[in-house]
């Protein structure tokens, strides 16, 4: 069976490759950076063999290790997704249990990018402890067991939020999850960082309390295991591996639970069942022109698709990040959170230019009914004000409180607003160009490519750059103003001026593009339907 | 000039070294009941998504009622109605949020679409499931919304794909009665099918492509030519016989 998945997924991934040269470039990208960190990691590690002290190498590969745990974690549920090639609802159809498909998918599962790297990266803990017998001897024991808790825990997470977004009842319970789980992760480094301080004399006392801590975490536990043996805690030892141990079974039982789930109830047709309200305020808000409409059924789906919501959940993790970060530090510095919301202004293109990959196939309804690109731009823009401008105001008012300089409201107000405008306006236009794909709804919301893939990035990257470009005025007048009273009404005429001029041009322009491509756009948000 | 409700003039269109269809010419009679056939692959899909403007063709020429769909999508789209098969619905809306948003898209006055939606649900047996959201809909309460979709701003040729596929008896007499009603008043209806029963019944005109071309064409009964139309397809297409001994260990008597 393993031999099975495992051929299965990389015929997959050929084919995949063979399919599309974008693919190409982002695996040989994404190999040169993985090979990248290996250098440099093995790099560390034959340095800490040759001139560390046992503490020393204790403190760096517990910390750094226990870092790579929640990296898979937070990554695959905020970032980059999982990789769903070989989605356990496929083979619901077919007579094989959770438990036999498990370590294929588990062995396919490392197979990729992220998988051989950290992988190697793990060996090289026997690097760092081959010094002398008994740690490189527990590191070999350490080492699987560490990547595998990586897989698991990262499995479980996705799955367990995948499922919790797919429910109604705990739709809006895990969107605040993911929210607070960002707001953690900042507090948490904000800890660690503090702990250590500045003075380096405190480093190493700070370094060895800190890989203590963090080798009893289960993000740890195996990765101590042979600093404990290299310092002779032969009873912590023994402890860390048995709660390692244990870890994985726990988690390899709790993935299994969640195999058989999707395995006879795949997510797909189980979310946001139940009767809805007919008429609503939703139509009443925005009139009956064909704008209207798109402008309505975005605003519905934004509340009935788990993949916006979860899009909008990462709207509103950075900000926060940023803010806690601050209030953490001994000093809060007040520019840094009166400028937060900026934060949500850049990301807003993301959002805006998923739209179209997230309609899919449903797309050929616009082009079956003839609409008007310009009248598709608009409406989605209108959706996208009617919950961000609300969000913005909110956020902002609240930052500018926290940090207590109401003087800075309009400099804040301006940029934010300004840059927001900007954005949605450009991501209008781009992603007529590359519209990237997602998962179908009902898909798993974690799956690989719910950030548009290869295209998607780049159509960030673009719409990021030109936005910071053209916004350049507006940012500069803010800043300014700080020094200069007065100018924040500068900045706010500039920020409407040319957020305005911005969001028409890329309404018309992106309409105009998208009447030309509206066959080139269908395939590309149909490539991962079948 | 508008006798011909739908004309495709050489439409070629290749994917990659496959050609999946490859200078298909075809008009349609204003007020006909036109049946596509053909076997998987044939292009019949291909051929519909070339000819309502999902795919551009690699050359040739589509024209609804006088419009050319490449050349002037508006006008050519307003008049037609389109069931799509294989493609998703925005199935986040209930039917009738779904029949309303098509409506207003196709700027149908909102009244109108209001008593509009209303018939259609409850010709097509929807009314009980009209606020439910499409997505928990069956397979054939689907293709019925996709039906009361196309239908909703009473175009003049409906281009339907695989209508009556999983449809209840039922609901596809209804279906059968709506149709046949709307080419009695005036309109056009080009549907493709592998179930030839259907076509046999409801067409009064046929076409038989296979591999990207057309092999025949012409009326049910030029086309029949006096044997049943599953007959005379299989000898088109080229049917194969089963050898007696093949697949002999599925009988597991």
């Amino acid at each position: 069976m393993v031999a099975v998945l495992v051929r299965l997924k990389l015929t997959l991934l050929k084919n995949a490759l063979l399919r599309s040269v974008l693919k190409v470039v982002g695996l040989v990208l994404g190999a040169l950076y993985g090979l990248g960190v290996i250098a440099v990691s093995y790099a560390g590690f034959v340095a800490l063999r040759a001139y560390g002290s046992v503490e020393l190498i204790s403190g760096v590969t517990v910390l750094a290790f226990s870092a790579v745990t929640l990296g898979w974690v937070v990554f695959s549920v905020l970032v980059s997704g999982i990789d769903e090639t070989l989605s356990p609802a496929k083979f619901a159809l077919l007579p094989v249990s959770a438990r036999r498909l498990q370590p294929g998918l588990l062995v396919a599962g490392l197979l990729g990018i992220p998988g051989i790297a950290t992988t190697v990266v793990a060996l090289g803990l026997v690097v760092a402890w081959s010094g002398s017998v008994a740690p490189a001897v527990a590191a070999l024991l350490a080492v699987p067991l560490g990547v595998v808790t990586c897989f698991l825990l990262s499995r479980l997470a996705t799955d367990a939020l995948a499922e919790m977004l797919s429910t109604r009842r705990f739709r809006d319970l895990a969107v605040v999850a993911l929210a607070l789980s960002g707001v953690g992760i900042a507090v948490g480094v904000n800890v660690v960082a503090q702990g250590v301080g500045t003075d380096p004399a405190a480093w190493g006392a700070s370094l060895e309390r800190g890989a203590e801590i963090a080798g009893w975490t289960p993000l740890g536990w195996a990765w101590a295991v042979p600093a404990s043996v290299a310092q002779g805690q032969w009873l912590a030892a023994a402890a860390r591996l048995l709660l390692a141990v244990a870890l994985v079974v726990a988690c390899w039982a709790g993935w299994r639970h969640f195999l058989q789930r999707r395995l006879t109830s795949p997510l797909e047709g189980r979310s946001g069942s139940g009767k809805v309200r007919p008429g609503g305020a939703v139509d009443r808000l925005f009139g009956t022109s064909p704008k209207g409409a798109v402008a309505a059924r975005s605003v519905r789906y934004w509340r009935r698709d788990p993949r916006h919501l979860a899009n909008l959940a990462s709207l509103v993790v950075l900000p926060a990040m940023v803010v806690v970060l601050q209030f953490v530090q001994p000093d809060p510095q007040d520019l840094v959170i009166v400028l937060a919301p900026l934060t949500i202004s850049l990301i807003l293109g993301t959002v805006v230019a998923f739209e179209l990959a997230y309609d899919g196939s449903a797309l050929a309804l616009h082009v079956h009914t003839g609409l008007r690109g310009r009248d598709d731009r608009a409406g989605r823009l209108l959706a996208v004000a009617a919950l961000v401008v609300p969000l913005l105001t909110v956020v902002v008012l609240a930052c500018v409180a926290v940090a207590g300089r109401w003087d800075l409201l309009v400099a804040s107000l301006a940029m934010t607003f300004g840059t927001a405008l900007v954005v949605s306006g450009v991501a209008s236009w781009i992603s007529v160009f590359w519209p990237g794909h997602a998962p179908p709804p009902g898909g798993n919301p974690f799956g690989k490519g719910s950030s548009g893939g290869v295209e998607g990035m780049l159509s960030f990257l673009l719409v990021t750059g030109v936005s910071v470009v053209v916004s350049a005025p507006v940012l500069a007048a803010g800043i300014a103003s700080l020094f200069v009273d007065g100018l924040e009404w500068l900045a706010l005429a500039l920020g409407l001026g040319i957020g305005g001029a911005v969001v028409a041009g890329g309404v018309l322009l992106g309409g105009r593009s998208l009447d030309r491509r509206w066959p080139e756009v269908m395939r590309s948000v149909t490539a991962l339907e079948t | 000039m508008n006798d011909i409700a739908l004309s495709l003039q050489g439409l070629y269109k290749s994917f990659g070294a496959k050609v999946a269809v490859a200078d298909l010419r075809l008009d349609v009679r204003a007020g006909s009941m036109f049946g596509l056939v053909g076997p998987n692959g044939a292009g019949k899909t291909t051929t519909l998504s070339m000819a309502t403007g999902l795919l551009r063709p690699d050359a040739g020429r589509a024209v609804v009622l006088g419009a050319d769909v490449w050349a002037d999508p508006a006008a050519a789209k307003a008049r037609m109605g389109v069931l799509p098969d294989g493609v998703r619905l925005f199935d986040r809306l209930s039917g009738r949020e779904l029949l309303r948003y098509v409506g207003l898209l196709r700027s149908v006055d909102p009244g109108l679409v209001d008593t509009r939606s209303g018939e259609l649900l409850e010709a097509l047996g929807l009314s009980e499931d009209a606020d439910n959201l499409v997505v928990d809909y069956s397979a054939g309460m689907t293709k019925k919304i996709g039906l009361a979709c196309a239908l909703i701003h009473a175009p003049r040729l409906l281009l339907l794909d695989e209508p009556l596929e999983a449809v209840d008896p039922v609901s596809g007499e209804t279906i059968r009665a709506i149709l046949r009603s709307y080419v009695a008043g005036g309109g056009t209806v080009v549907l493709s099918s592998h179930v030839m029963e259907l076509v046999e019944n409801m067409c009064d005109t046929v076409a038989v492509i296979a591999q990207g071309r057309v092999l025949a064409t012409g009326t049910l009964d030029e086309i029949r030519a006096g044997e049943s139309l599953q007959r005379r397809f299989v000898d088109l297409v080229g049917g194969k016989q089963l050898d007696e001994e093949a697949l002999s260990w599925l009988r597991s008597s």
